[in-house]
């Protein structure tokens, strides 16, 4: 039965992530724009034109280029980049680990920001506090990465000068972009928790644990909140691929080397292997996560495994 | 409650008579003078001047006139396309039903904003290509909403009845079910209206959205970056706008679930 899910779950991811491979792909080479002009520039001869595309494998139809594209993609080979040459697959390598870091340094803060928030709004429901956080929590989704990003910049590098405007350089360059990206995360994930928890703190089991003589601190904690979190979990899933989707921009603005620079240097320069690259790389990690977070869920309660 | 509801309705109003009069007005808003290059707000010029001396509060009335008309198109088509294949999806069942479910997967299984930001990229800048890129993205939404409303009052009685009346499909559809399954319709597409102005501005901020004579919001917090040490009004100006509109946006929204009561809160 468990088994039958999770096979289910994994079919359907293969699909999906083939599907988004294969849209990808069309619509990089159907949308108009010529790479090998972008590379050699207007003043190019005819001859040179066609003896680049010819090296790139440009001038084949585009059937089999898609049959030549899939066959390198099973075989873990996304291709080269056109203009450094470099590997896509070394590229994304490279990139990677400074925008799992950034997500990381982000969740770690939505969760330390949102978790007091929320219950602390579900505690005290209707008071001032509870208004005050659930402002702050609608604040924190109205603005934008490209608003927060440079506020942020603004305030602690430019006049307070605590942290560098941008770049790589250890923890203190961390922090904004971790900020920028973790706020709005905190968010949702504070108001997630607050109508969760409302709901656990009415059911008769904490009545019934209260009835003991339990702390509140334990009724709240041990309680309600692991219960809480279980719905938490799986918009937690679906949340993490926008905080990988917002990266791309907050990575621009804060010239932190990850995929999402890349991605936006490659669209630039019209790099189609590392533009495909990065794009199933970015939806590969978002449908594992969802993947995760399902099985996640239903290990933690068991009533979901249906059909 | 009431006090909540008047003041985000306002500023919406504000921003949209402001987008209007960007339409009417013979604002110069690209008009360049260098001897005002970068200089802050005054009495003569409430916002300031930008980095080649433009009126930074001409600028801001033509984009909230640019967030607005992107906004209003993306919403619309979404609104129409996602909702038509939605009802007719969860209507009609069967071999359309399964194409749109396996659609609206593949679609969710993607980050909206990172399949925007390709689509724009590829088709190169400018307010058609904006529309386009966003429109691809949003429609899943109104879809899946749609087909699952549909599928929730389709076994109702009058449906059935209608049915076995022999009403035409889209009698059915247009008269009976679309009336009932609006109400969620309209909340989404006031949260949309949001998303898509935040991602309108973030396009135009990586350059990938409406081209640099125009003026968007976004692009003029990505010219501000560059002097925010000198000129943070070039920043804070723009930063302000879409900030107030889109929260305004929200807490709109947050309202009129509230009052369609639609998730049975007491």
């Amino acid at each position: 039965m468990y088994l039958n899910y999770i096979i289910k779950r994994l079919f359907g991811a293969i699909f999906v992530l083939f599907s988004i491979s294969t849209i990808v792909f069309f619509l990089i080479h159907i949308i108009p724009g010529d790479p090998v002009e972008v590379m050699l520039g207007e003043t190019a001869t005819a001859t040179d034109r066609e003896a680049l595309r010819h090296s790139l494998g440009l001038d084949l139809p585009i059937i089999q280029q898609w049959f030549l594209y899939l066959h390198g993609f099973f075989h873990f080979d996304l291709g080269a980049s056109l203009h450094s040459k470099q590997l896509v697959s070394q590229l994304l390598l490279e990139h990677i680990s400074p925008t799992l870091i950034l997500s990381f340094a982000s969740l770690f803060i939505a969760i330390i920001i949102s978790v007091p928030l929320g219950i602390l709004s579900a505690v005290y429901k209707d008071s001032i506090w509870d208004r005050l956080s659930m402002m702050t929590a609608i604040l924190g989704i109205s603005i934008p990465n490209f608003v927060m990003g440079p506020l942020l910049i603004l305030i602690f590098s430019l006049w307070l000068g605590w942290f560098p405007v941008s770049g790589n350089e250890g923890i203190s360059s961390l922090i904004l972009p971790a900020l920028t990206l973790g706020t709005a995360l905190a968010a949702i994930l504070s108001r997630m928790i607050r109508s969760s928890m409302i709901e656990i703190l009415q059911e008769d089991y904490i009545r019934s644990v209260r009835a003991r003589g339990l702390t509140e601190f334990n009724i709240l904690i041990y309680h309600a909140l692991r219960n809480a979190l279980l719905p938490v979990v799986t918009i937690l899933g679906m949340q993490l691929g926008t905080l990988l989707a917002g990266a791309v921009i907050t990575e621009t603005i804060f010239s932190w080397p990850g995929i999402g620079q890349l991605m936006i240097e490659s669209i630039q320069k019209r790099d189609y292997p590392v533009v495909q690259g990065c794009v199933i790389l970015i939806s590969f990690t978002y449908v594992l996560i969802n993947l995760v977070a399902d099985f996640v869920c239903v290990s933690l309660d068991p009533r979901i495994r249906v059909d | 409650m009431k006090k909540k509801f008047n003041i985000p309705f306002f500023v919406v109003i504000f921003w949209f008579v402001c987008g209007i009069l960007g339409l009417i007005l013979p604002l110069q808003p690209d008009q360049i003078s260098l001897d005002k290059i970068l200089l802050g707000p005054g009495w003569e010029q409430w916002c300031g001047y930008d980095h080649l001396g433009r009126p930074i509060c001409e600028r801001l009335i033509m984009g909230a006139k640019t967030s607005f008309s992107v906004a209003i198109i993306v919403v619309l088509i979404s609104f129409v396309v996602g909702t038509f294949f939605g009802v007719i999806g969860a209507w009609f069942g069967g071999i359309y039903d399964k194409f749109l479910v396996v659609m609206i997967d593949i679609f969710i299984a993607f980050p909206g904003i990172l399949l925007a930001i390709v689509l724009a990229g590829l088709l190169g800048p400018g307010l058609t290509n904006t529309v386009i890129a966003l429109s691809v993205v949003s429609w899943v939404g109104f879809s899946r909403l749609a087909r699952i409303q549909t599928l929730s009052i389709k076994n109702r009685d009058h449906i059935i009845a209608a049915h076995a009346l022999g009403t035409l499909d889209y009698v059915i559809t247009y008269r009976h079910i679309l009336p009932l399954i609006i109400a969620p319709l309209i909340i989404e597409a006031t949260f949309s209206v949001a998303s898509v102005i935040i991602a309108e501005a973030g396009l135009s901020f990586l350059g990938l959205g409406i081209q640099p004579p125009s003026a968007s919001w976004g692009s003029m917090i990505r010219d501000g970056t560059q002097y925010m040490l000198v000129a943070p009004h070039m920043v804070l100006g723009p930063g302000f706008a879409i900030l107030s509109l889109v929260l305004c946006v929200n807490l709109l929204g947050d309202c009129l679930r509230e009052k369609m009561d639609i998730r049975g809160s007491k």
